[in-house]
């Protein structure tokens, strides 16, 4: 923080041109009520055109100065996409409803995993309802960037209703505005979930809650022993993208891989796999600080030395291997490329290894009705995301189990 | 090996000889924790492809230090005591299994390293921390075994703290009065002997010029206030006179390994104990000049497979090829990124 560095019980509101408006607890609290009072329809054309616009921008700069995440984000509000998101909600809706916004709503996304704020935000803004943003202390250049876009635009179009804000975690201001919100949508695990727990919402209001979440990815040991070359070259691309994006501590980063199929049979393919993901991130320039690097290599020979994994792939400082015993669960979120090889007999077999607080699970090698059939035989209490390798960490309107359009609309029943 | 090298004048060994004896000797320390240490087996095993010969002491298998908090390692049924290290809050500390014979091997290594310094007779020892840190042997801490280890140097030791580790002036006073004038020992962990005992006098107001100060314990402390090893020697010299400093460098996990700085200013390794540095990352061996990991390569440890670790510090060995060391601090930790956030504690009230 800068310039505003808001005090105890002060705020820092975002406006156009990277400039900081810094404001006390009352005045921001009058202003969410104020932005309250002005709501639009869900998926107004206004607000899909400003969405849309920024897109575009953003798609039109030069790729290389743009992050993979950030480019994710454009594709999502390409105006086809927009429409296609508003056409969709609609035929969700029961029938004889239409969907309004719920007001106001609150969001706490997560420090570190930064894109996480512009979807809660955007999609709750499409949705109708006025917001406001507790904005992560410290963004990246390139986020920066996309926020600016939609505050400029925002400005331009006259729309005061959407507050992105700065303020110290410490401070009133986080149960000052939960008691004026309709909803409230907070990410970054279950402590956070647990602090918010006790700061009511206007009338009851509505709470999304994004806790603590493991994720795992599986693969077909067959497929992958019968790859041609740039199938297997592009696989490699896609778990590169979903293991090292984020350090691999976005809540959907696997930490697992199961490969169905047999260790004597398939041990070599996964190696080669490891390899050509080791090389994808010293082409990327992936860099592990020394000290996760180490750390990597003492869970690794700790689990083989508690004898609850058989070997190792640790030479490489950018991704560990770690071949476990049995086919077990491992809990461990070490990350920084560091994944758990688990070889079980059928993917069936998986089924009882899962539990109430995973999230998503990526899949290779098997056909969309096959996972399908196992999300419905095993999926109970836990898994809320079923997809391919290489789209582990691609938002979706239906996350961790919610439909955010519905969480965040309420439905008007005609008879 | 062992006993030839530890019978061996401090670097009375020509280089080449040792690595070659050593070589030798931690191949033959690697079998027998392979065949005494089932978890350091299954590392062998899982992690090093299997237990093998190495041609040189670059290739031998090596753990890294952390492992020691992370498992208890010992390759024997019944262990003296268990060493501990001090360990930062919330951190789990290293437990060192030692036996009587792997306690003996300490014992005299540290002889052979600090009788050429120290001299043959025992010295009036003053220590400079508290009497309760050699208290509770069955565990001790790094701090604690120092103290009992460098006491076997001394005769009617004197404790410099209390045990909230406020300086004993009396104690200090009555010590100078009555050893003062002879040569004498101080031993303390770098940070107390500055903090406490450079900290509680004015320059001049008592006269350790007879003292050989051995010190340890890292400069991490000292950096943060900008103190360099020249600032300490300097400030120590016109607070009390002491010239004859010596700092040294060791670990819980190889304990009696001590490198000793000598009158180059580089920590110098016992004939019996050896160090590659390592590059961060790729942990290839790095060129003398070269900064990089330390491994600590020794032929002390029998009741424990610590004799070779690959430590989280950061160091170089001499350019000239010496085998000096310098230790320049440590690999800092990383916090990774992700979607949990850090709750501040005043956040839930």
């Amino acid at each position: 923080m800068t310039d505003a560095a808001p005090r105890a019980n002060a705020a820092a509101v975002l406006e156009p041109g990277g400039c900081r408006r810094a404001l006390d607890e009352e005045n921001l609290v009058a202003l969410a009520e104020v932005a309250r009072g002005r709501l639009a329809a869900p998926f107004a054309s206004e607000r899909l055109a400003l969405a849309a616009g920024v897109s575009t921008r953003v798609l039109r700069a030069p790729k290389s100065n743009t992050s993979p995440a950030i480019v994710h984000f454009a594709y999502f509000t390409r105006a086809a996409a927009l429409t296609r998101l508003g056409t969709q909600f609609t035929e969700r809706l029961p029938q004889g409803c239409i969907a309004r916004p719920q007001g106001l709503v609150f969001h706490l996304p997560p420090q570190n995993v930064e894109t996480v704020f512009l979807y809660s935000w955007l999609l709750a803004w499409l949705a109708g309802n006025a917001n406001v943003v507790r904005v992560p202390a410290t963004l990246g250049a390139d986020v920066t960037a996309l926020l600016n876009l939609f505050l400029d635009a925002l400005a331009e179009a006259g729309d005061e209703t959407q507050l992105f804000v700065h303020y110290p975690s410490v401070s009133n201001l986080s149960a000052r505005l939960s008691a004026v919100s309709d909803a409230r949508v907070v990410w970054g695990g279950d402590a956070k979930v647990k602090a918010f727990a006790t700061m009511p919402l206007r009338d009851g209001g509505k709470a999304v809650w994004f806790g603590d979440r493991f994720s795992f990815s599986v693969a077909a040991g067959d497929a992958l022993a019968t790859l041609d070359e740039a199938t297997w070259r592009a696989l490699a691309e896609k778990f590169f993208n979903d293991l090292f994006v984020f350090e691999q501590m976005a809540c959907s980063s696997p930490h697992t891989l199961y490969v169905v199929g047999d260790p004597t049979r398939h041990r070599s393919v996964v190696q080669s796999l490891a390899k050509a993901l080791a090389a994808c991130a010293e082409r990327r320039m992936v860099s592990i600080p020394p000290g996760h690097a180490m750390r990597k290599l003492v869970e690794a020979f700790a689990a083989i030395g508690r004898g609850s994994a058989v070997s190792a792939y640790w030479r490489d400082p950018r991704l560990t291997l770690v071949e476990t015993t049995g086919t077990c669960r491992h809990d461990q979120r070490v990350g920084g490329g560091y994944l758990n090889l688990v070889f079980a007999e059928t993917l069936a077999a998986i089924g009882p290894l899962i539990r109430e607080h995973d999230q998503t699970l990526t899949y290779f090698g098997f056909p969309r009705e096959a996972m399908e059939a196992f999300a419905r035989a095993h999926a109970t209490a836990g898994l809320s995301r079923i997809v391919p390798v290489g789209q582990a960490l691609d938002f979706d309107v239906v996350w961790d189990g919610y439909d955010l359009l519905r969480e965040l609309t309420r439905l008007v029943r005609i008879a | 090996m062992f006993r030839t090298l530890l019978e061996a004048a401090p670097g009375s060994v020509p280089p080449a000889d040792k690595r070659q004896m050593m070589l030798e000797g931690l191949n033959t320390l690697g079998r027998h924790h392979y065949d005494s240490c089932a978890a350091y087996a299954r590392i062998i095993d899982g992690g090093w492809g299997g237990l093998t010969h190495a041609d040189r002491l670059e290739a031998l298998p090596f753990l890294p230090v952390s492992l020691f908090k992370e498992l208890d390692l010992s390759s024997v049924e019944k262990h003296a005591l268990i060493l501990q290290s001090s360990g930062t809050t919330g951190q789990r500390p290293s437990r060192i299994f030692v036996d009587n014979d792997t306690a003996a091997r300490q014992a005299e290594a540290l002889v052979a390293t600090f009788r050429p310094i120290l001299g043959e007779r025992r010295l009036p020892f003053l220590a400079i921390d508290t009497r309760q840190v050699i208290v509770g042997a069955q565990a001790l801490t790094a701090r604690g075994a120092g103290v009992l280890g460098m006491m076997k140097f001394g005769a009617q030791p004197t404790f410099a703290l209390s045990p909230v580790l406020d300086v004993d002036r009396d104690a200090v006073a009555a010590f100078v009065a009555k050893h003062g004038g002879q040569k004498f020992l101080i031993f303390g962990f770098t940070f107390l002997v500055w903090s406490k005992l450079h900290g509680a006098f004015a320059d001049g107001e008592i006269d350790l010029s007879n003292a050989v100060l051995i010190h340890s314990g890292g400069w991490k402390k000292l950096e943060a206030e900008k103190v360099s090893n020249e600032v300490f020697r300097a400030s120590l010299a016109r607070r009390f006179g002491i010239t004859r400093i010596h700092n040294f460098y060791g670990f819980v996990e190889q304990i009696g390994s001590m490198f000793v700085e000598g009158a180059d200013g580089w920590l110098h390794p016992p004939n019996f104990t050896d160090v590659i540095i390592r590059r961060p990352g790729s942990l290839e061996p790095a060129a003398p000049g070269e900064e990089g990991l330390i491994q600590v390569v020794s032929l002390l440890p029998t009741s424990y497979p610590g004799h070779s670790v690959l430590t989280e510090d950061l160091g170089v060995l001499n350019p000239d090829g010496s085998g000096g060391l310098r230790v320049l601090g440590r690999v800092p930790k990383a916090e990774l990124r992700g979607c949990s956030d850090v709750v501040a504690a005043g956040m839930a009230a």
